[in-house]
Formats: structure tokens, C-alpha cells, sequence
């Protein structure tokens, strides 16, 4: 069973890696508050594009699970997953309950 | 009006399927002349930096669009889906093929505007510069954005484009706003140099003719 938190720290580490690639004034902060893209966030579509497919990546490695956040389902919510890692989580917790894979 | 559609569409005239890590763009097909697809194009919001912002589209005129980069070697308009369900989110236009001077030039369309918050447009423009560049025949390639469009300058600045130039008070918005004209371009070797920090999001692409 995957805990909350070990999605956390999923994402945390594909911040981690993101964060290489990013100029100083433009790293994200390892906070569940954290806005991502869009408003106050901090990613760019092509910075976003490299973190949904960091997250992917270790979602597959860490726990052998293959999911897909980028899709019709991610767009059919009211707030989309990716404002925040708050969100982000809520929305892994959501497709790994309902089994929802590639 | 969708079978008289498919009565005028020609064949496709570029025949590629690019598939990414979370888009597939193929050549556009009656199926995706919908009725949304329509209101994408109608829609102030998504059509402010396109030219056809300045005249309602309708299905006929889609059609001839389609059908006057198709009379052209090497354009297309590819449709974009996302590849897990094959929900249709945008358009890709190949505009320019000109293997004279080795140049060649796309316009992005997201129409779904949720589409915006996955980076589907950073990708698929990835995904058109592995393709054209992996062409011989072309070695360079640009595109024009309208100066307030500053989303689509952003993106473009970062896959790697360079601002070649200025037209000034080349647009009128919608709003009547005139607006300069940026040209953006790049070289195959530059993109040579570039690709390789993309190789994140491009490992998995793949390009099958049919």
C-alpha cells in the first residue's frame, strides 16, 4: 500500500532533479504549498512538462506503478492537479485508489 | 456537414503519426472538424494571436485551410491528442516546406484551454523540431509570434528559438491593439546542441510514416 507520503517524497525528488535544470530565481521550494504552474507558480510549460515526466518516471521506479497525471482525466478536473503539490498528491492518491494506470 | 467535409478534404499530405510521452499528433482527419473544434477556432480568448481571429470560421473555411497547406509539399495541419485516450486538444500546422532554401515554419493551437496547465504545448513543439530537424532537406526553421503574446515567446525562447527580427505594427488585435511582429528562428546545429537537454521529455518519441 503507498502511503501519502511516499508520494511526497516521490515528487520531492523529482523537484530535486527539476531544480538542476532551473535558474535560482525560478526553484521550486520543497513545500506541499508550493504553487506550481499557473498564477503564482513557478514552472513554465516546458519546466512543467519535465516535472510531470520526472514524477512519472518515479512513480514507475519507486513502486512499479505506471501512472499517466497528463491527460483528458487531469483536464476534467475543476482545479487542475498541477497548481500545487498539495494538489498533486490529492490527485496520485486519487488515481493509485482507483487504479486508474496507463 | 461532416460528410460534405469529408467530401472536400484532400488526402493528408504529410503521412506521420509523432507520439511523445503524453501527446500523439497525426494529420488532422474529418473526425476532429467538430463542432468544438469550431468554437476553439471562434473563441476570442484562444483565436487573440491567430490570424484567423479576424473572420468567423466555419466548417468550409477550415476545409480550405486544410486543403491549401495540402496542395503544399510538406504541410499539414496535425491534429494533437492526448495519447492515453486520444482526446483531441489542439492543432500543429506545418505552414512552410521549402527545401529551395531549407526552411520551414509551424503554427500551435491549443484549443482546449484546460489543455494549457500540462505543458502540452512545450511538447508538441518539441516533438515537430526532432522531426523537422531529423530532415535532411531542411536546416533551418522559424516562427512569427505577435509581440503580446508573451506565453508562446516564453516557450519558444526556451526550447532554444532566437528573436531575428522585429516587424513593426505589423498586427492589429482584435481589440485593435496594434502590435509588432517577432521573428524567431533556429539553426539545425543549434538544435543539435539543444536536443540533448530534452532528452528527458523526448526519450520515448517516436515517428512512424504510413
Amino acid at each position: 500500500m503507498i502511503q501519502r507520503d511516499d508520494i511526497i517524497n516521490v515528487i520531492f525528488s523529482a523537484m530535486e532533479d527539476l531544480n538542476t535544470q532551473l535558474p535560482q530565481d525560478k526553484k521550486i521550494d520543497k513545500r506541499l504549498d508550493v504553487q506550481l504552474f499557473g498564477g503564482q507558480g513557478n514552472l513554465t510549460s516546458l519546466s512543467l512538462v519535465r516535472f510531470i515526466v520526472a514524477v512519472e518516471d518515479r512513480m514507475s521506479e519507486t513502486f512499479e506503478k505506471s501512472v499517466v497525471l497528463a491527460d483528458e482525466r487531469a483536464l476534467s478536473k475543476e482545479h487542475s492537479p498541477f497548481r500545487s503539490v498539495a494538489a498533486l498528491v490529492d490527485y496520485i492518491e486519487n488515481l493509485l485508489s482507483e487504479n486508474v494506470d496507463a | 456537414m461532416l460528410s460534405h467535409i469529408r467530401d472536400v478534404l484532400l488526402p493528408s499530405n504529410v503521412n506521420v503519426v509523432m507520439t511523445g510521452r503524453m501527446l500523439l499528433l497525426r494529420p488532422i482527419s474529418k473526425n476532429e472538424l467538430t463542432r468544438e473544434y469550431l468554437a476553439w477556432l471562434n473563441d476570442p480568448v484562444i483565436n487573440q494571436y491567430m490570424s484567423v481571429r479576424h473572420r468567423p470560421q466555419t466548417f468550409d473555411t477550415v476545409a480550405q485551410y486544410i486543403n491549401a497547406l495540402r496542395c503544399k509539399p510538406g504541410c499539414e495541419l496535425l491534429a494533437i491528442f492526448f495519447k492515453k485516450n486520444h482526446c483531441h486538444i489542439g492543432g500543429l500546422s506545418l505552414i512552410e516546406y521549402d527545401i529551395d532554401n531549407g526552411i520551414a515554419s509551424y503554427g500551435l493551437m491549443i484549443g482546449d484551454h484546460r489543455a494549457y496547465q500540462c505543458g502540452c504545448g512545450a511538447e508538441a513543439t518539441l516533438l515537430y523540431l526532432t522531426y523537422i530537424f531529423a530532415d535532411p532537406k531542411i536546416r533551418r526553421v522559424y516562427v512569427t509570434v505577435i509581440s503580446s503574446n508573451r506565453r508562446a515567446q516564453q516557450l519558444i525562447e526556451e526550447v532554444g528559438f532566437q528573436k531575428e527580427g522585429v516587424l513593426r505594427q505589423h498586427s492589429v488585435l482584435a481589440s485593435g491593439e496594434i502590435c509588432d511582429f517577432y521573428y524567431y528562428g533556429m539553426l539545425k546545429e543549434e538544435w543539435g546542441r539543444y536536443q540533448d537537454s530534452f532528452s528527458d521529455i523526448l526519450k520515448t518519441a517516436r515517428y512512424e510514416k504510413f
